[in-house]
């Protein structure tokens, strides 16, 4: 095999990362103080040796995306016309593994022959719908459920008629307007439905006012979502405002932890802090995060919650 | 869990599954991503679309590849159509991982030099820049770049000497920038 050859099996090698030491040396023995390899090989060998960790978000980026991308599956599979024909077919049989899920679509079919069949027949359709909603809000108690809800609320806006009803107007397959009262659960799971996908910060901020007076464990979650996840910042405070009213919650100061750990605003973190120092939150909570990289990036904070962990 | 009991999860309908697939390859793909958008916001934008398309498509993956490839592929596609519909809003100048130097003194020459290789790498078009990212950021073998950009090996090499090369060139002239300058 020719000098030349030899050069150029030796360099598929390096490039393909399968060279050995040995050949390494016979490469530059046989390239010799030929410029064009040399810097061939030193560009290889930079490249080999940089670190590229630099390209990462943080931990908290990541879990939006990923809470982003699980919401919208959930609505696309309760959507499925949305989406290409074959698509279509998978969704509709991945329909009869989940219940709850087949209840839903068949109301939307048979509302939908309805609506075609009969001029009167939107009506009994809402009522239907209505009946299923109102089901479903009454058995759910947990956020958690409102995240996997089969329903998807859309257009979603509320007006308290007065201090005990509020009018709910929504879009779930069909236009629904009603009053109901306060403490009715589908008041509950709407307004849940409004923190978890906010259409605008008008509502989004009803939501979190009218959540106040009738708290209780999926709306307390559901305000730690917000609190969290909500895209807007005023959305956010108040969600925070809200919570900081409760303050043996365990949840909540966990949720307040978080938020000193993750939260881009430094106002809400420094309000984080403030509810810590005012509720005694275990210290050994608090130094834990005064150890993270994230909180290192905001010295306001870092700098006040190092004097209250060193004040007592 | 194996990766593929974890597709096979996914595939029977749990999400819980699949929030840990993205939590294994997040980073992976935002590292692709970046490599297009040039920019955080629009690398998290493409990964959030790449998920998405990998859930939608987990039915057609068989097996015959290694799913970290077929991901990337997904990747690589998706990016492409990102690139496409984001075109004008593109600014050549945006690096924003390389906007704040980092703390310690001694590590801004160590910066300086990445940031500036870092740079020449955007000078190269788009699958070559891929192929160099894929092969030396990634460690991914010849075969699996050559499967992730739908060519021959020996093209993939191709790629590579030509980047070598034009990376090296570009970096000269930086040099020669900054010997001017001074």
């Amino acid at each position: 095999m020719s000098a030349k050859n030899i050069i150029k099996k030796l360099m598929d090698k390096l490039i393909s990362g399968t060279l050995e030491q040995h050949e390494l040396k016979q490469l530059q023995d046989l390239t010799g103080d030929d410029p064009a390899y040399k810097d061939l090989i030193k560009m290889h060998n930079k490249l080999s040796s940089i670190d590229h960790s630099y390209l990462t978000a943080s931990e908290s980026e990541f879990k939006k995306m990923r809470e982003n991308v699980l919401r919208q599956i959930r609505v696309q599979e309760l959507n499925p016309l949305d989406n290409k024909f074959d698509l279509l077919l998978g969704k509709i049989w991945s329909l009869f593994i989940r219940p709850e899920m087949a209840v839903a679509a068949l109301t939307l079919i048979i509302g939908f022959f309805l609506g075609r069949i009969s001029p009167g027949a939107s009506g009994q359709f809402s009522s239907m719908i209505l009946n299923q909603i109102s089901l479903f809000a009454s058995e759910n108690t947990d956020f958690i459920d409102t995240k996997n809800s089969p329903y998807q609320y859309s257009n979603i806006s509320l007006k308290e008629i007065d201090q005990e009803k509020i009018e709910l107007s929504f879009d779930v397959s069909t236009h629904l307007q009603l009053v109901r009262e306060k403490d009715d659960p589908l008041v509950r799971e709407v307004i849940a439905q409004s923190l978890l996908n906010p259409d605008n910060v008008g509502t989004e901020l009803r939501a979190i006012t009218y959540s106040e007076t009738i708290l209780d464990n999926k709306l307390k979650d559901a305000l730690i979502f917000s609190m969290h996840n909500a895209p807007v910042l005023a959305a956010r405070l108040k969600a925070m405002s809200t919570l900081m009213k409760y303050q043996t919650d365990s949840d909540i100061q966990n949720a307040f932890i978080k938020v000193l750990k993750e939260e881009s605003s430094v106002k809400m973190r420094l309000m984080a802090l403030d509810y810590i120092e005012q509720n005694a939150v275990e210290k050994e909570k608090l130094a834990q995060v005064l150890e993270s990289a994230e909180l290192k990036k905001s010295p306001a904070v870092w700098i006040k919650a190092k004097k209250y962990l060193e004040s007592n | 869990m194996s990766e593929m009991e974890l597709i096979n999860s996914i595939r029977d309908g749990s999400l819980e599954s699949f929030d840990q697939l993205m939590l294994n390859y997040q980073n992976h793909v935002y590292r692709i991503a970046y490599n297009f958008a040039r920019n955080s916001n629009g690398a998290m934008d493409i990964t959030q679309n790449v998920f998405l398309k990998i859930y939608q498509k987990l039915d057609t993956f068989r097996g015959n590849s290694q799913f970290r490839t077929w991901i990337t592929r997904i990747a690589y596609n998706e990016s492409q159509n990102w690139l496409k519909k984001n075109k004008k809003h593109f600014n050549i100048e945006q690096y924003d991982h390389l906007a704040s130097p980092p703390p310690q003194e001694d590590e801004v020459l160590a910066h300086e030099n990445k940031a500036a290789l870092l740079r020449s790498l955007y000078t190269l078009n788009t699958k070559y820049r891929i192929a160099v990212v894929l092969r030396y950021f990634e460690n991914y073998s010849i075969r699996d770049i050559a499967e992730t950009l739908a060519c021959s090996e020996g093209v993939v090499k191709n790629m590579l000497f030509r980047s070598l090369k034009k990376l090296k060139a570009s970096l000269q002239i930086v040099d020669l920038g900054v010997k001017n300058v001074g």
